[in-house]
């Protein structure tokens, strides 16, 4: 099975190919230059070289958001595209998720975040055991107070994982002493995880018409409309 | 991507056949188009249903629904051609000017099905696009005028020749179709407004005095943000002094004035220019009083004209193949780093 992957849905865009379950080659950059100009050259680059074509993918797998709400189009639609021109299953994956899965090796809760600015996040409530990452509670955004309550109830070990930890992590730190924090170079999104997230999870394949971003909340515009009570979404 | 001596042969020998993609509002659109001309399929999915409840086109709303739905036009546009990706020479899509985000929805599909067929990927500029709809009704005469007239442009293009786009004169406020949404507001008229606007300007008569902008002479300018006012202003004072304010005579007074100055300069610059052929093109050439203007305008000078229907008129991705055969002839493809360019120039 050969598996093309990529993420775009943070500051970090990451591409990775798969051959059977083993990743043979992965592009990963930190910049935060437009994913739009950068995810097509980083697939043809890879593919080229790994000598894979794209006629012999056999799966797309992307992070399909939460997260910048372009990135994760971009995503989405390069995904979704994909696999609609190849005729092949698209593999939709949380990019919380796929944060997670980065601290498979904990044992613990895992608290993927990201940030969703105006002092809210992304988040999400994972549990991992002997190298095995679940998913417990449904991903969300939340704001930040609301977060430290959350993570206040959790008991045992807590790791939390995200790119933009700095950000955040004073303020938790004071409110929970006792999580954990993932250094800088685990909590990179990297694409082979997707890879790896997909060949475990059959169900998350599906059609390309059906792969949607997954937003995690409203436009504001709908949020505006809603509040005005405009009623049910068409 | 793709051998030169390869793709003149093609040119030669083989029909020109482009999957089209249009994303740069709130339209979703995809096209199958033959050597520029002839329209295979043309498949539209409007969100106006969508955007009516917020009054207007929501930019973060329309990526959101071009994203759902992009894979479905294109399957639609490839089912009602009867083509496979075989047959295709190259993927055309709306590089720019347009909503960043929506733009590249369109962009990044583009590329993936190119990618994915090793397929040749042409961009298009969205008004050189909406002109080159004409060469789908019948073939361009050059050199040609075209008038451009949507809710985000108001210009005058004079081509010399195929590919050849001058931009002569353009608004320097308000587009007459962003005019035309803003009088219809004012007018308490529903969303979208240009449509409900030329409804009810076709019930009165234009007998309020409402200015013309001419601008300084010789100019192929325009000006709208005046006209705009005048009507707010003539509502507002109805209403001061108790007066009864006829809606319909204002709309009709409001498209006397736009139309006017739109035909009057297109008629000058047409002559000055000494053009076979007017082409009107964009959403607001849908306008049945600016058409009808215009056809008379041209009667006994000796220039030929061009309207298309009104769904050619409106944004769609047949235009954009027709456009994209020119940049085909010229070779003038895109890299795998096309970007989305939101205020992309005419030239
Ligand atoms: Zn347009």
């Amino acid at each position: 099975m050969n598996i093309l992957s990529f993420t775009t849905t943070t500051s970090t865009m990451s591409a990775a190919v798969s051959v059977n379950g083993r990743t043979v080659g992965e592009y990963t950059t930190f910049l935060k230059q437009t994913h739009s100009q950068r995810l097509m050259p980083a697939i043809d680059s890879l593919l080229k070289e790994t000598g894979v074509k794209a006629g012999d993918l056999d799966a797309i797998a992307a992070a399909k958001g939460p997260g910048s709400y372009t990135g994760v189009r971009i995503s989405v639609t390069t995904a979704k595209t994909l696999a609609w021109s190849l005729q092949i299953p698209v593999y939709g994956i949380s990019s919380l998720h796929l944060l997670a899965e980065q601290a498979k090796l904990f044992s613990g809760w895992i608290v993927p975040f990201i940030d969703a600015r105006r002092d809210h996040v992304y988040t999400g409530i994972y549990y991992a055991e002997n190298g095995i990452c679940r998913r417990m509670e449904a991903d969300g955004v939340l704001d930040v107070p609301a977060w430290i309550e959350k993570l206040q109830t959790l008991e045992g070990p807590v790791l939390l994982i995200g790119e933009e930890a700095d950000k955040h992590k004073e303020r938790i730190m004071a409110d929970c002493p006792d999580v954990q924090f993932a250094s800088a170079e685990q909590s990179v999104p990297r694409a082979s995880s997707l890879a790896a997230i997909a060949e475990q999870h059959e169900d998350l394949a599906v059609h390309a018409h059906e792969l949607v971003p997954e937003y995690a909340q409203l436009a504001e515009a709908e949020k505006k409309w809603l509040e005005a009570g405009g009623g049910s979404r068409p | 991507m793709g051998e030169p001596e390869g793709a003149v042969l093609a040119m030669i020998k083989e029909d020109v056949i482009i999957l089209a993609i249009e994303t740069s509002c709130d339209e979703t659109a995809a096209s199958v188009v033959k050597n520029g001309s002839e329209i295979i399929s043309s498949v539209v999915a409007s969100q106006m249903d969508s955007h009516k409840r917020f009054g207007g086109v929501v930019p973060e709303i329309a990526s959101r629904h071009h994203t759902e739905i992009i894979t479905q036009v294109m399957e639609q546009a490839m089912l009602e051609a009867e083509l496979p990706f075989s047959k295709l020479t190259a993927i055309a899509v709306t590089e720019g000017p347009g909503l960043v985000g929506a733009l590249l929805v369109g962009i990044s599909a583009a590329k993936a099905v190119a990618f994915a067929h090793g397929l040749p990927l042409i961009p298009v500029h969205h008004i050189a696009g909406h002109i080159q709809a004409a060469e789908l009704v019948k073939p361009i005469l050059y050199p040609a005028m075209a008038l451009v007239v949507s809710g985000g442009h108001t210009e005058l293009v004079y081509m010399k020749e195929p590919g050849h786009m001058e931009v002569i004169g353009e608004t320097r406020d308000d587009a007459a179709g962003e005019a035309y949404d803003k009088v219809a507001r004012t007018l308490g008229l529903p969303y979208p407004g240009g449509p409900h606007l030329e409804r009810l300007a076709a019930t009165g008569e234009p007998t309020v005095k409402l200015p013309i902008a001419w601008l300084e002479p010789g100019s192929y300018d325009f000006s709208f943000s005046g006209l705009k006012s005048s009507v707010i202003n003539t509502k507002h004072n109805a209403e001061q002094r108790g007066e009864p304010f006829k809606a319909e005579d204002v709309a009709a007074s409001f498209q006397h004035s736009v139309v006017e100055v739109l035909v009057e300069k297109t008629k000058r610059a047409a002559l000055a220019y000494d053009v076979q052929q007017v082409i009107a093109a964009g959403g607001v050439a849908a306008n049945r009083g600016l058409r009808a203007a215009l056809k008379d305008a041209f009667i006994g000078t000796g220039i030929d004209w061009t309207i298309p229907p009104i769904e050619l008129c409106t944004d769609n991705a047949a235009m954009i193949g027709a456009a994209a055969y020119i940049e085909w002839n010229k070779q003038n493809l895109a890299d795998w780093d096309l970007n989305g360019k939101p205020g992309l120039a005419l030239t």
